[in-house]
Formats: C-alpha cells, sequence, structure tokens
C-alpha cells in the first residue's frame, strides 16, 4: 500500500503539527505543569515542592496569587502552636487533627518569606492578605527578626482599605505584642493607646487582648529583676540537633488546658536545635515541644508526668535540654502471640545505660485501653513471669452498658484470666538514678518504625460457670458462684482473687470502705498472693479502724513483697496513719521518703506539718513548701504551702513564740487524730487565722 | 511496407493534418517538463508527488507510540507506588496498645499476623 502525496501538502502537513507543538508548548504544557506540580506537591512527591515554586515563580497575576494563597497561607499558620502534629508534654502527648493534605511538604522560614513579602506587597486585598502578613511576621520572628516582622504587618495595615477596619486593628495589636515581645514597651504602648481610643467600635475579644497584653506589659516592666531565663537545646540521641521545633514553656494554670494562642512564651529551635525564653515571669512551667510526624515517629521524649516542673521565684537563667531516644523494639511475646503455657518469657532489646526496667501492660476497653504496671525494677532485660503474677495484677476498669445499666467493664475485673481478651504490653528503661530514659510507647507511622505489634492472648486456662455469669454481667449472682467455688476448693486461687477484686468494686461503688466480712477473703489472699497487691487495701482496713499492730504487720509485709520501694502514695498512706497514732517521728521519716518519691508533691502538707510538730521550726517548714510546691490537677486550686508557713511565721511574731508554738502543736495533734467533731472545736476556739487557715488545708491532704 | 517508410509515411500525414494547428504556449510547457530557471525547478519540486510507502511509516509510528505509551504508564506506576508508601490524604490514626500507627498500615499488619496464625 502506498500514499501519492505531494511535496506542497507534506510541507503543509509539517507546519500545521509545528505549530500545534508550539501552542502545546507555550498555553497548554504550562497548564499542565502547574497542574502536575499541585497534584506532585500534595501528594508529597519528591520533587513536588521544588516543581510547584517553579510554577508560581512562572505564572504572573491572579494565578500566581492563587497558587500562593492555596498552597502557603491557607494552610499556614499564624501562630506556633498550630504548627505541628503533636504535642509532647510532661508525660501527656495529643495529636492535632491531620489537615486536607498531611503529606504536603512544608516550606522553609526563608521560602514562605520570599512569596508572602511578594504577597503583602502586591497581592489583592483580602482576608488573605491580613493572615499573609500575620503569618509573615511570624516567620520573621522565627527568624529573629523583630522589625521585618513589624514592618510587614505596618506595610499591610496601610494597604487594607477602611472596610477592613477590624483587621487593620488586629494587625496593629499583633505588631504591639512583637514590639511587647522585643522589650520596647513604649512603643507597644503607644500603639495600645492609639487603638484603645479609636472610637466605635465593638470586639470584646480584641478589647480583652488589649487590657492582657497591657497588663503584661506592665508586669514585665516592673518585675524586670524579677524576670529569669529558661533556654536549651533539642536534640536527638544520635547526636542530630532538632531544628525547628515548637518550644512552648506553659504555665502551671494553662497545662490543664490544650495548647492556645494566647499563652505567652512559645518558640522554635534554630539549626543548632537551640531554644530560649527570655523575660520570663516568675511561676511554675513545664516545656512541652510540637513536633511534626516525621520528628516524632520511632522516636520518644522520656519524661514522665510531674517530673519536669520548673519552678522560677526570680533572676534565674535556667537551662533545660531535651534528648529524644529511639523506642525500645519488642521481642516477646508478639504479633498476637497464643500462649497456653504456666509462664510468658517476655523480651525486649536491651537499652544502653539502663539500670532497670518496668513491664506495663494493658486491657482492651471500648473506646481505647487501661493500663497499669505488671512489674518494676527488672534487671535484665527479659523475664519469665508465672501467669499468677499476671492473674495478681492490679488495674482499673471502665464501665459497660448491660441493658440499660453501667456497670464495671466485666472482662477488666478478669483482667488477665480472660481468654478472649486481647493484651498489649510496653516498658520502660530507668537509669540507676530512677530517671526515665526511653520505652516502647510512641508514634510507630512506617514499616521500620514499626516494629513488632505488642499483642498477645492468654489461653491457658478456660471460663468458668463464675466467669461466664460475670461476662454476662450479672455480677451478684457471679460472686454467690466464686464464693461456692471457693467453699468447694481452697485451693481455686482464681475465685478467691475474683470475689476479693468484686466485694472491691462493689465498696467503691458504694463508695463506702470494705466491711469486716470481706477482710477474711482479703487475708487469705494475701498470704497466697507474693505480689503483694492486697496488702494496702488490709493496711488501709486496719488503719480505718484503728488496729495498729495490724497496720504494722501488713505494711511490714508489704515492704518485703515490694523489697522495700513501696509505692509512695501506700507511704505517705502510711506515714498519715503513724501521725493518726501520735508517732510522729516516724510518720515523719516515712513521709520523707515518700516525699522523695513523689513528684506530685502530693503529701507535702502532711510532711511539713510533721516537721513543724516534731522540730518546731518553722523556717524549715517554709523551705520545705518552697522547695516541693504542691502540683496542681486539672487546674484545680492546691493550697500553696509556702504561703500559709508564711502566715504561720508572721503570726508567731506577733505573739509569745513558747505559747503559739504550744497551742499550734496541740492543734496539729487534733488535726493528726482526724475527729472531725474536735476539729471543728478548736476552729471555733481558735483565735489565730493562719493557724486555722494552715489546719484546714492540712485536713484536706490525701 | 518497410518500416522506415511507414514512419516517414505516418509523419508526413501528420505534418499535413496538423499543418494550420499552432502551439503558442509550447515555452511554457517545455518550462515545466523541462525546467531550466530557478522559479520553474522550484515550483517543480513544490508540486513534485511522491510516493510514500504506508506500511513502513505507519509501523514506526505504532513503535514511536508504543514507546510512548509504555513511558507514560511507567510514570504512573511510579507515582502510584510512590503514592501507597506515602500517606494519603484521608489517613487516620489509630491508638492500639499505647502505640500511635496510621489505621490503613495498622490493620494491614493485624491481617498479617492473623494470617499467618492460621496457616
Amino acid at each position: 500500500m502506498k500514499l501519492k502525496i505531494k511535496v506542497k501538502h507534506l510541507f503543509s502537513l509539517v507546519i500545521a503539527l509545528c505549530a500545534l507543538f508550539i501552542c502545546l508548548q507555550l498555553i497548554v504544557l504550562p497548564r499542565l505543569e502547574v497542574a502536575m506540580a499541585k497534584k506532585h506537591f500534595e501528594q508529597g512527591a519528591a520533587g513536588g515542592k521544588n516543581e510547584l515554586l517553579h510554577a508560581i515563580d512562572t505564572s504572573s497575576g491572579d494565578d500566581k496569587w492563587a497558587l500562593i494563597r492555596q498552597y502557603m497561607i491557607e494552610n499556614g499558620s499564624e501562630s506556633i502552636s498550630t504548627r505541628f502534629n503533636v504535642i509532647v508534654g510532661d508525660g501527656t502527648t495529643y495529636t492535632s487533627e491531620v489537615t486536607s493534605s498531611p503529606d504536603a511538604p512544608s516550606w522553609t522560614g526563608e521560602e514562605k518569606v520570599k512569596y508572602l513579602e511578594a504577597y503583602a506587597a502586591s497581592g489583592p486585598i483580602d482576608g488573605y492578605l491580613v493572615r499573609a502578613a500575620k503569618q509573615l511576621a511570624l516567620e520573621y520572628q522565627i527568624l529573629s527578626r523583630p522589625e521585618d516582622a513589624a514592618r510587614a504587618l505596618e506595610q499591610t495595615e496601610h494597604r487594607l482599605t477602611s472596610n477592613y477596619n477590624s483587621q487593620k486593628r488586629e494587625l496593629m495589636l499583633a505588631r504591639a505584642k512583637i514590639y511587647a515581645d522585643a522589650g520596647q514597651f513604649e512603643t507597644a504602648e503607644r500603639l495600645l493607646t492609639e487603638l484603645s481610643e479609636e472610637p466605635n467600635w465593638q470586639n470584646t475579644y480584641l478589647k480583652d487582648s488589649i487590657a492582657k497584653l497591657k497588663t503584661r506589659i506592665m508586669e514585665q516592666r516592673d518585675n524586670s529583676a524579677a524576670a529569669s531565663s529558661v533556654s536549651g537545646t533539642i536534640k536527638r540521641s544520635d547526636g542530630q540537633p532538632m531544628a525547628g521545633i515548637g518550644v512552648f514553656l506553659r504555665s502551671s494554670k494553662d497545662t490543664y488546658h490544650s495548647l492556645v494562642d494566647s499563652e505567652p512564651y512559645q518558640t522554635l529551635t534554630d539549626s543548632a536545635g537551640s531554644f530560649s525564653f527570655k523575660g520570663v515571669a516568675p511561676g511554675s512551667y513545664v516545656i512541652y515541644i510540637g513536633l511534626t510526624f516525621g520528628q516524632i515517629d520511632g522516636w520518644t521524649r522520656p519524661v514522665k508526668y510531674n517530673e519536669e516542673w520548673i519552678d522560677l521565684r526570680g533572676g534565674e537563667n535556667l537551662t533545660r535540654n531535651i534528648t529524644l531516644q529511639r523506642l525500645i523494639q519488642l521481642r516477646s511475646p508478639v504479633d498476637q502471640q497464643v500462649i497456653t503455657g504456666k509462664t510468658v518469657h517476655f523480651e525486649w532489646e536491651p537499652v544502653e545505660g539502663a539500670a532497670y526496667y518496668a513491664l506495663n501492660g494493658t486491657f482492651p476497653i471500648e473506646n481505647g485501653t487501661i493500663g497499669f504496671q505488671i512489674k518494676d525494677h527488672i534487671e535484665s532485660n527479659a523475664i519469665e513471669l508465672p501467669l499468677d503474677t499476671l492473674y495478681s495484677v492490679e488495674s482499673g476498669y471502665s464501665y459497660k452498658k448491660f441493658g440499660d445499666k453501667d456497670i464495671p467493664d466485666p472482662s477488666n475485673l478478669l483482667g488477665f484470666a480472660d481468654p478472649s481478651s486481647r493484651f498489649s504490653w510496653s516498658v520502660e528503661a530507668y537509669d540507676a538514678d530512677g530517671r526515665l530514659l526511653t520505652r516502647s510507647n510512641g508514634y510507630r507511622l512506617n514499616e521500620q518504625t514499626m516494629g513488632r505489634l505488642p499483642f498477645f492472648y492468654l489461653k491457658e486456662r478456660t471460663l468458668t460457670e463464675a466467669d461466664q455469669l460475670l461476662l454476662a454481667g450479672r455480677m451478684d449472682e457471679a460472686l454467690l458462684e466464686y464464693q461456692a467455688d471457693y467453699e468447694r476448693d481452697e485451693q481455686d486461687s482464681h475465685s478467691l482473687r475474683m470475689i476479693v477484686k468484686l466485694l472491691e468494686v462493689k465498696a467503691a461503688d458504694d463508695k463506702r470502705p470494705l466491711d469486716a466480712a470481706s477482710v477474711p477473703y482479703l487475708e487469705k489472699l494475701a498470704s497466697i498472693d507474693e505480689t503483694g497487691n492486697t496488702l494496702f487495701s488490709l493496711v488501709n482496713y486496719y488503719g480505718s479502724i484503728g488496729n495498729w499492730p495490724e497496720v504494722d504487720r501488713y505494711y511490714g509485709m508489704l515492704k518485703e513483697a515490694r523489697q522495700g520501694r513501696v509505692e509512695s502514695y501506700s507511704q505517705a498512706q502510711y506515714g498519715i496513719l503513724l501521725l493518726k497514732q501520735g508517732r510522729v517521728q516516724e510518720g515523719e521519716a516515712e513521709l520523707r521518703q515518700a516525699q522523695e518519691n513523689d513528684p506530685s508533691n502530693r503529701f507535702i502538707g502532711s510532711y511539713i506539718a510533721s516537721v513543724i510538730y516534731s522540730a518546731g521550726n518553722l523556717d524549715r517548714a517554709e523551705e520545705l513548701a518552697r522547695q516541693y510546691p504542691e502540683r496542681s490537677y486539672y487546674g484545680e486550686d492546691n493550697p500553696d504551702w509556702s504561703e500559709l508557713v508564711h502566715g504561720l511565721i508572721e503570726e508567731s511574731q506577733g505573739s509569745s513564740e513558747d505559747s503559739y508554738f504550744t497551742k499550734l502543736r496541740e492543734a496539729l495533734r487534733v488535726c493528726f487524730g482526724g475527729d472531725q467533731k474536735r476539729l471543728e472545736d478548736w476552729t471555733a476556739d481558735s483565735e489565730y487565722p493562719a493557724m486555722k487557715a494552715f489546719i484546714k488545708a492540712l485536713s484536706k491532704v490525701d | 511496407m518497410r518500416p522506415e517508410e511507414e514512419q516517414q509515411f505516418i509523419r508526413d500525414r501528420l505534418d499535413e493534418e496538423l499543418g494550420d494547428l499552432r502551439f503558442l504556449r509550447s515555452a511554457e510547457v517545455l518550462d515545466r517538463t523541462h525546467p531550466r530557471s530557478l522559479p520553474a525547478k522550484l515550483r517543480a519540486l513544490w508540486n513534485y508527488e511522491f510516493e510514500l510507502p504506508l506500511l513502513p511509516i505507519g509501523a514506526s509510528f505504532a513503535v514511536l507510540l508504543a514507546i510512548l505509551f509504555v513511558a507514560q504508564l511507567q510514570e504512573n506506576t511510579d507515582n502510584r507506588q510512590r503514592a501507597a508508601v506515602m500517606p494519603r490524604a484521608e489517613r487516620q490514626l489509630v491508638e492500639a496498645g499505647g502505640n500511635t500507627y496510621w489505621k490503613d498500615e495498622y490493620e494491614k499488619a493485624v491481617r498479617g499476623v492473623e494470617a499467618q496464625d492460621q496457616s
């Protein structure tokens, strides 16, 4: 087959093809390129970022502004606090919502500055312009260029038309904040005055912010001598400095809610991973850090709740370095292994420098898990645990709906004895000083960091009839059945354990202490249970009825079971029971030891009361109160013990010291005794307000 | 008649019959059939008709298209593979056993160990 064609026709054909090609190159391909760049950027493909930058550079006019708006301003943030995926505090971690394109690479400060600067200077005037200006100012602040930040805001203020008056004010306020942060209080105050003078506007949020900033400036100026600084470096344990990490110095008043913009101390680490806060007001703070998923994946910040407090009294320059550690990989049991033997072999990779490990477990609940400790102070990276140890662990429980009633989740009560439950476990590594080195729990977001799944099943036992009644939500019948089973066979430790657990749950549900009828079961369980987990309930029970020899006996057994390392809560409670008996010096010793192991300083009030009683030394008590401030929970107002003791000191100076101390000791004795009636009588009679305040706070310590 | 004679005869007849006819644009025709000047040569080239063998040309076009298609396909699968490795927009986090995983990867891993248990 052949085609006849003239040269002139062939030539026209070639010309037409060329024209088409040129048209493609000039018009269609650039559009296609922009579309591809967008797609690649959103998918997080390699080079997607450069493609998009190229697309922005080569486009012009509205197209260019649209690209900057869509890919920089919309996903950008006007404050540091909203830039991160994960915020890690002292043992608390929370994840922010995943954005619509979580994989899009983030812009560096330099990249953003260039394009935002162009947008702020010539972009269309609308709400995005205001956001662009704020984001630009933030980037400049992060780059330690506050003048440029203020300039960018001011420039935009001038561009905004009168339709945007309220946005203008927002920018002005932001500018005042920048000056305040930079210590240029006069300029800041001038702006604030200008803002307040503007007539006819109703924006309570803005007014409120202005007032807050004014107060802050005043405080900072008045307390410039009291201001402290906190600085440090954030790196990984492999030595790599962590640049661009959010650092938030959060006041004790703020730690019970999630991070908000208005918290004053927020910054980012520089390229060497360093950060610093200057001009910090006196108070108690915790450092939170903000990371992206990529930065936290496979790593952990080894901190425990309440162990990271920074107490600033004024004029201090503190350094706090943070080192992220690799997560521990678990070896056995993993990947939903089914265990049917009499022991479980736990093993994990060893951690360099670890003196001991703590083994933790979880039970599944409807929307999560319940955590508890299985064993502490394990000196090697493996341990063979008898199932009895697992069956005896103490844990909390959640509630589950049966019909229209909420009852304690039977599966949680059965714990490791429920063969259908899927359990998980984790470890923490500690150094010789008891400081957490690293843990196995954390963010595992890719194949390398995911490791083995920490789940296993225990199917050594089968459910008894009593267990089945319990699982069916028939708790009372289950208890009777367990009691019958135990009567038939006194070796039936499972039934005994379940009886004790159900009796304790019932008592807790009725908000009453354990009754005398429960005690024989508890005592029998205590005699066979090597974990010692029942002993503290007995100490508590005998303490409540004032049977001191039994209190001492069971506490002694608990100490033995724990090899001398009793949990600080139990030890402090025992100390308080000793105070109740008038054995103040012994109580003081227990409370002192408990205090050393309790970062929350929950029992500091009882401890200093015992010090005041036995040594009569208020200055020492005040020093202790300042050293160990009682930490607050969920923003609750806890007593300020140093203020209370200071009150005592002042009050004692006004009266004859000897008689004041006699009266104080008497009051303490009444309070230690715990008799509400006597305490009320004393309060009604006493003529010393500071002493009354102290005793009132002390009576509430628990 | 001998062939020469016959030829002569025909020639004479032709001369006689066409004696009154005159070719007015003979030069033009000659120029077209045997171009001598440059424009004439170019025009001849412009109108030159040649034959293209459809089969080889068609085959080479087909090969070219096939190569382009394969290249495109490869790029696409690359993208898809990358998309499979990279987190996707609809990804969700899940907390399990004290760890935080991407939900899809976690479910895949669980399915993986469950399949292993059954085999």
